[in-house]
């Protein structure tokens, strides 16, 4: 009888950890989006908002090393593995905090000597030496809102290391892109039709971005909330297309 | 040939053109230089129109 009871127990016990583990693997994550960059190589995966509290999170991966960068409740935090090296940044209003292994930094602004013991270790990290190099590559390409993110975070990377590389390239690309933009859209000094064309294109794209969003939510037989997501993306676009031709007609 | 046919075929045009513009402007980047946009966007309106009209002529006109 005694048997009995402990056969039963333990088989209580398998099941409960079953039933705790499936729902855990199941709940798998499922990129947004998830592209291979032609100039590198690298995976780049983009998360939103399926858990409590992270946002968004950004992962780039190539063989040697994997780069996640993630906001957590207004904080934003980078992470790196390579080999059996693992790093994290974690970057707040109040300071930031390193952890490389066993060892945990919080610097402030208080607290100076903490400030240059964080840049010591991630100064000798290599799996930093080969994120930003990385980093460093996927920034050069065209201009995407990817590309931007990857020139952020090796910035980031360089700076908390003690190098201000990055951040007289972010510098220089700032001051090039503000030129590109200063020519760019408008037909003449009051805003032409090309100013109406270049807001009537950002409303647009904004819309239909809104449109795929919408609909990625929901499963194939949820035809009800499919049909709201048209009706607002036609709104928006017709609302936009609307304006265009007012904003053209008034000031051609 | 009436003034409300062609005024219902400049609505459907102009419904379906805003419709369509921004998943152009999502799916051809080129889309977003405004004389390559227009020039898109003018086509979608000749043809749409022209679709329409066309139809309607060949088997609206039944009775």
């Amino acid at each position: 009888m005694k048997e009995k009871v402990h056969v039963i127990a333990a088989a209580a016990l398998v099941a409960a950890a079953v039933v705790s583990i499936v729902p855990a693997a199941g709940a798998q994550q499922v990129p947004l989006q998830r592209q291979v960059d032609a100039l590198t190589g690298a995976e780049v995966r983009l998360y939103h908002g399926e858990r409590p509290g992270k946002e968004v999170r950004v992962e780039i991966q190539d063989p040697s090393v994997l780069i996640r960068k993630e906001i957590v409740n207004g904080t934003s935090v980078t992470t790196i593995a390579s080999g059996t090296e693992r790093i994290s940044l974690a970057l707040s209003r109040h300071g930031f905090v390193v952890t490389s292994g066993d060892q945990r930094v919080d610097a402030d602004r208080e607290h100076p000597d903490r400030v240059e013991a964080a840049r010591q270790i991630v100064a000798r990290s290599n799996a930093v030496k080969r994120a930003t190099t990385l980093l460093g590559k996927l920034a050069a390409g065209p201009v995407s809102a990817l590309r931007h993110t990857a020139r952020i975070t090796r910035a980031t990377l360089l700076s908390a290391a003690g190098d201000s590389t990055g951040k007289r390239e972010l510098s220089t690309w700032a001051r090039a892109a503000r030129d590109e933009i200063k020519v760019k859209p408008v037909s003449d000094e009051q805003g032409g039709p090309g100013q109406c064309w270049y807001l009537y294109a950002l409303e647009a794209i904004a819309a239909y971005i809104e449109y795929e969003d919408c609909m990625n939510q929901l499963y194939w037989y949820e035809i009800l909330d499919m049909i709201g997501c048209a009706l607002i993306y036609d709104l928006r676009a017709i609302g936009a297309f609307s304006w265009w031709i007012t904003c053209v007609g008034f000031r051609a | 040939m009436s003034v409300w046919r062609i005024v219902l075929i400049v609505l459907i045009t102009f419904l379906v053109t805003a419709t369509m513009m921004p998943m152009v402007l999502v799916g051809v980047p080129a889309a977003r230089d405004e004389t390559v946009g227009v020039s898109i966007m003018g086509g979608i309106m000749i043809v749409v129109f022209a679709g329409i009209w066309f139809v309607w002529a060949k088997f609206g006109a039944r009775r």
